[in-house]
């Protein structure tokens, strides 16, 4: 009983932390696109000729 | 579509490829960055200082009113007055910075794509398996849209950037899941990888016309090999690129679950 007990609460606080963990991770991906988008894609000009170079070596399409 | 092409303000010229071969006798090519710097920054820098302004800029310039002439042409205009980096060490500057930028953005997706894989028990985090994230992650985000949408000097003609930036986007996103199929799936649902790896270089929004559209032929010759010198530069720079993110985020994803004791049951797996 009491090993099932605990089996259950670790159980319970290991999906804790991969929920938490799943959210750490979305988070990442989030920023990763929100970066790319603004160096890459952002149709905004000044963003556009201060990431110019790079959009170029990166095949970004470009103008 | 707005042009913000800040290779076209009144002083910018691209192509010195063009004034080497006395395209024009007094064309001074002031800038010539994303193809050229690379291989002579100083030189490009001096030239930068000493002009102001150049009449090759509208002789190349038929071929950027050509550029937008199957675009949204109505609503094009020029950003003269846009804020750019001046040439030299500012706009290095900005390059190196969203060169980092990129940096970040592309490793912290291949991070949690990996961290993913490595929890399912598909990955070892190993330098040489980061090796192979690092070609495949090449194949995917660099070579892939390649294919149908070389790497492009300034100056070349193109389809609408909409259409290219949607193209680039679901070009990359189907090669990484046709990529993810042929090396992760099992028996012959690999084959269902290279179907989605094919798909998009059936509808590429290609060009109509040549790719420069600079009346003068040894001015597109001189231009077309800077055109492939290009190609072959950003190609071997992506690779190095994206070997080093994969061997680092292998190396850094293990030191990091290692440190948090998640590594354990993970090695056991």
């Amino acid at each position: 009983m009491s090993a099932n007990l605990s089996s259950s609460s670790e159980r319970a606080a290991r999906s804790g932390s991969r929920a938490f963990s799943l959210l750490q991770q979305g988070a990442a991906v989030l920023f990763g696109v929100v970066v790319l988008y603004a160096v890459g894609f952002l149709p905004m000009s000044a963003a556009h000729n201060a990431a110019h170079d790079t959009r170029h070596a990166f095949v970004f399409p470009c103008h | 579509m707005r042009c913000q092409n800040s290779l076209w303000r009144e002083n910018h010229v691209p192509f010195p490829g063009v004034r080497r071969l006395s395209y024009r006798p007094r064309a001074r090519a002031d800038n010539d960055r994303a193809a050229v710097r690379w291989r002579n920054p100083h030189s490009a820098r001096r030239r930068a200082i000493r002009s102001r302004r150049s009449p090759l800029s509208s002789a190349v310039g038929s071929g950027h009113s050509h550029d937008h002439s199957h675009g949204e042409a109505g609503t094009h205009q020029h950003d003269a007055e846009a804020w750019a980096p001046a040439d030299g060490a500012e706009r290095l500057f900005y390059t190196a910075v969203s060169n980092v930028c990129a940096g970040i953005g592309f490793s912290a997706i291949l991070l949690v794509v990996m961290n993913q894989l490595r929890e399912r028990g598909r990955l070892q985090l190993s330098p040489g398996r980061g090796l192979a994230v690092g070609v495949a992650a090449y194949l995917a985000v660099f070579v892939a849209p390649s294919l149908g949408l070389p790497p492009e000097i300034p100056g070349a003609s193109a389809a609408a950037l909409e259409s290219r930036q949607l193209w680039w986007l679901a070009t990359v996103i189907l090669a990484c899941i046709g990529l993810a199929l042929l090396m992760l799936a099992k028996s012959w649902r690999r084959l269902l990888g290279l179907p989605l790896l094919l798909l998009p270089q059936a509808w590429v929004p290609t060009h109509q016309g040549p790719l420069f559209a600079n009346p003068d032929p040894q001015a597109v010759a001189a231009l077309t090999a800077l055109h492939r010198e290009f190609i072959l530069a950003s190609g071997l720079t992506n690779l190095v690129f994206w070997l080093l993110a994969g061997v680092l985020c292998a190396v850094v994803l293990k030191r990091s679950v290692t440190a948090t004791g998640e590594g354990t049951d993970v090695a056991a797996a």
